[in-house]
């Protein structure tokens, strides 16, 4: 420590900075006013200079931008000139910009959970089958399939002379060998339930595979379809190791090869030139993450995106409207409905659970909540499950509830909590405030909570003798449209929560045995039969509110053709083109 | 070696906030209801699905010894394995925190050449129309939420106009409107306290002395006041940190702007809980250190803050 021209200085140097100030002011002769007003300044030019680099720099590479901008018309005015010439319309290099909601977790076809993340992996892998607009399945790399009669072997013929994207060729071996990987209890694969009913995989031949089940499992096929279960290439699989789920190159046969991933931001895959089925059009897709539904619509407007899923549902109308816009909205297979808690009080009375029913108007929410989005319920099942008969709706009625009510011994009603997510299905809040308003005018005492997701789930999934759940909104959307995967988990007595999702815990012994059967039995006909007459008890029982099928809404730049929207909430842009 | 003993209580002093801090989210994380196990593998899981998740993550062992293994884990600097991703955590964020950083940096260097100036105006020419747009700014920059902002300038810049791009990254032009709509609300506080200080000042005896001195308003304002307001302006800068990372997190959504706060945020939801520590604890550590170096330019701005005692 010293003391140096009246200054205390402690050796660290920071009193360097005012030592410095006093030199230059004794060598300068200026005043000590100018050495304030020289600190002063000093910070704010830092500053200013840090803030004008920043806007000079913008303005640069917006004028940069721009001159892009020209160069990109031109390029694709030359292209599109050469193409026409060519008529090989694929040959262009364009790419589709499409705005998603949710960043990936993982790319790895195993590992997927979400179905706007599967969508994205599906250009890159395909399974063996698919599940169409209709809801049936559909061979893909599957040319076709036997069943054994007692449900227990499914023999695939696989299509022949398609190569993975790493040249290598698809056969049986990969087909065992992706099957052999989803079991694996060192792979991280969250829907593995789904497959544990294999016993082994046997490749008969180059092009042939048998599946060996344990027990027999008629939805089989469909989850076939899944993209957990799409054909990866063992040569790009062993490769890679780790990577696949950040870097999942050439491992599927699909349109599309994986390019980029850039975190939280887009992932951009590029056209497979070898594609088997027809060379797609675009020669990149961009996922561009988005989260916020209103920014996704303003930047399909501004033309920053060609095509965005799930603009935020007030603005659909207004979407449709415009003509540089198109909007598509379809039934979806995410059935919403309030569950009932059967095992309490006053909702052990069926008579109570289906003056609930009657209670709601149903076409009013769809119309007025929810814009139209959505198809009143009027069975258990979707329209394009197998099994789906038609048994309502419950028409509105409240006359009808009041007086089962009374028949039940409640007249004056009582009083009861409806819990709902929020932001987690379209306008889903809103919907329950409107069907608490429908459940206060037959009398009923309604509260309303809302909870953030995670501690939903683990509300609604309480086992019975934990829960407190009475009445709560829920949407179910299995990715097959098979009716045991709408079934079983949900109404089956075995399944009560946590084993399975049966939280209305709702018995019926009847049921059960349909459930039961229905998983075994290999006759189609049959099998509609079964799930019609579970269907039909169900429904009588109504351990739920059946209120409406969600729908799914995407929308594109109006030039765009060909884009083909699944009812389980995904699309496909392989084919799709822009119409000149 | 005063100032040396300063620095040393500042640094352990930032040991003991981020530490606490970790200790308080990694309870208070487990104990709001979510299992993120469940949300990962989603509804129709079996629970032997559920129990191989929760073993692979350690969630299946005692709170205590997992809140050891974690400490042990952060002093290698290993701050582990995301359960939505599967990927290290540390890699997860700082790919991410240049972003949040380039962001808030610019918002904040508009913010203060804006704000700074502008209330020292305002102040000096009270009641003029400048004033009343500085208070303006401040009434709007304080009401306005951030989201609603960042949508008017999307529809007026980028629907309208067509001039800027709308959200993502890319180009720096997309950084303009997020910084600009994360700006104002930040840019309120320094406007208002830069325009109060000024006039505190304005109002003081050596003011007024210095004026009846004959010296001219310039040297007046720039000697003894502009200097003087810098250090509750520096102190609200700093403390403005915390919420343009709070900001941030509304305008990365909003944007597309793959930062750190639309991480957490997600992270929450997926009950993530490595990643939302160890996201934290980043954060954290850089918001002690930026303050840490708050405190070190009052030294550098006035003398009296000077541990030890400046003399002259």
């Amino acid at each position: 420590m010293g003391l140096r021209n009246g200054v205390v200085c402690d050796g660290l140097g920071l009193c360097k900075f005012s030592l410095f100030f006093k030199r230059v002011k004794s060598s300068l002769h200026v005043s000590r006013f100018a050495l304030g007003v020289s600190k002063v300044l000093l910070v704010l030019v830092v500053l200013a200079l840090v803030a004008s680099s920043v806007l000079t720099f913008a303005f640069f590479t917006l004028l940069n931008k721009q001159k892009e901008s020209t160069q990109t018309t031109v390029a694709e005015l030359s292209s599109s000139f050469t193409s026409s010439s060519t008529s090989y319309v694929s040959s262009q290099q364009k790419s589709l910009r499409i705005g998603i909601g949710i960043d990936a977790d993982t790319l790895d076809p195993a590992g997927q959970t979400t179905t706007t993340i599967s969508n994205i992996v599906r250009f890159m892998v395909e399974s063996l089958f698919i599940i169409d607009i209709d809801g049936s399945v559909k061979p893909l790399l599957a040319e076709s399939y036997n069943v054994s009669s007692d449900g227990k072997e499914y023999i695939v013929r696989l299509r022949k002379n398609i190569r993975f994207q790493d040249g290598t060729p698809f056969n049986a071996t990969a087909v065992k060998f992706t099957f052999d990987r989803l079991l694996n209890p060192n792979v991280k694969v969250p829907g593995r339930a789904y497959y544990t009913v294999i016993q082994n995989v046997e490749t008969v031949d180059t092009y042939t595979v048998k599946f060996v089940l344990k027990e027999p499992y008629a939805p089989f096929i469909t989850v076939l379809a899944f993209t957990q279960a799409g054909i990866v290439s063992p040569k790009a699989v062993s490769e890679l190791g780790d990577k696949i789920a950040t870097t999942p190159l050439d491992i599927g046969t699909g349109p599309y090869k994986f390019k980029e991933w850039v975190k939280g931001d887009r992932i951009v895959l590029v056209r497979n030139e070898n594609y088997w089925n027809g060379t797609p059009y675009f020669s990149e897709l961009v996922f561009k993450v988005v989260p916020d539904a209103q920014t996704r619509t303003a930047m399909l407007l501004a033309g920053d995106l060609d095509l965005i899923i799930q603009p935020p549902a007030t603005d659909v109308n207004t979407l449709k409207q415009r003509n540089d816009v198109k909007v598509f909205a379809v039934a979806s297979n995410r059935v919403m409905y309030i569950g009932i808690n059967t095992q309490w009080g006053p909702f052990k009375d069926v008579r109570v659970r289906k003056a609930l029913n009657y209670a709601i108007d149903k076409e009013a929410i769809v119309k007025n909540v929810l814009f139209g989005l959505g198809q009143v319920m009027d069975s258990v099942l979707p329209a394009y499950s197998l099994g789906y008969v038609r048994l309502g709706p419950y028409p509105y009625d409240p006359a009808k509830a009041k007086e089962l009510l009374k028949e039940a011994g409640y007249p004056n009603g009582f009083k009861v909590t409806l819990i709902t997510p929020t932001g987690r299905y379209l306008f889903d809040k809103q919907v329950a405030e409107a069907i608490a308003q429908y459940l206060r005018e037959v009398g009923l005492e309604v509260e309303i909570r809302t909870y953030d997701w995670p501690t939903y789930v683990s509300t609604v999934l309480a086992p019975l003798n934990k829960t407190e759940v009475q009445l709560f909104l829920l949407g179910w959307s299995p990715g097959s449209p098979d009716p045991h995967f709408y079934l079983y988990q949900r109404f089956h007595s075995t399944q009560f929560t946590p084993n399975g999702f049966n939280n209305f815990f709702y018995a019926n012994a009847e049921v059960d045995r349909l459930l039961d059967e229905g998983v075994k039995v290999v006759d189609i006909n049959l099998r509609s039969e079964i799930y019609r007459n579970a269907s039909k008890l169900i429904w009588d029982d109504a351990p739920n509110i059946f209120l409406y099928i969600q729908y799914f809404v995407i929308a594109h730049r109006a030039d765009l053709t060909d884009v083909k929207v699944y009812p389980y909430e995904m699309f496909d842009v392989a084919q799709a083109r822009l119409s000149s | 070696m005063t100032f040396f003993k300063f620095l040393i209580y500042r640094i352990v002093g930032i040991f003991v906030t981020v530490v606490t801090i970790i200790a308080f989210l990694f309870l208070l994380l487990r104990s709001i209801p979510g299992d993120p196990a469940r949300l990962l593998a989603g509804f129709d899981a079996t629970p032997e699905v559920i129990e191989q998740i929760r073993m692979k993550y350690g969630l299946n062992k005692p709170l205590h010894e997992q809140l050891i293994t974690y400490f042990l884990n952060v002093i290698r600097l290993d701050l582990g394995i995301s359960i939505r991703t599967d990927t290290p955590v540390v890699s997860e964020v700082l790919s991410r925190l240049p972003n949040t950083l380039t962001l808030s940096f610019a918002s904040l260097a508009i913010a203060v050449t804006i704000g700074l100036p502008l209330g020292a105006i305002a102040a000096v020419k009270k009641d003029s129309f400048v004033d009343l747009i500085a208070t303006a700014l401040v009434t709007l920059g304080t009401a306005i939420p951030t989201f609603w902002l960042g949508l008017m300038l999307i529809l007026f810049f980028s629907v309208y106009l067509r001039v800027l791009p709308a959200g993502g990254t890319g180009t720096p032009t997309h950084i303009v409107l997020p910084a600009v709509t994360l700006s104002l609300p930040v840019m309120a506080p320094i406007i208002k306290t830069s325009r109060y200080a000024t006039l505190e000042i304005l109002s003081q005896d050596f003011v007024k002395l210095a004026k009846a001195k004959g010296l001219s308003n310039g040297v007046v304002l720039f000697k003894h006041v502009l200097r003087n307001t810098l250090i509750p302006v520096v102190t609200v800068v700093g403390l403005q940190l915390g919420n343009l990372m709070r900001g941030a997190v509304i305008t990365e959504t909003v944007f597309a702007w793959p930062g750190v706060g639309k991480l957490v945020v997600d992270a929450i939801f997926a009950r993530d809980y490595p990643m939302v520590q160890g996201a934290i604890f980043i954060l954290a550590l850089l918001y002690a250190s930026i303050n840490f170096l708050v405190d070190l330019t009052y030294v550098v701005i006035d003398p009296r803050t000077r541990v030890g005692g400046g003399q002259s």
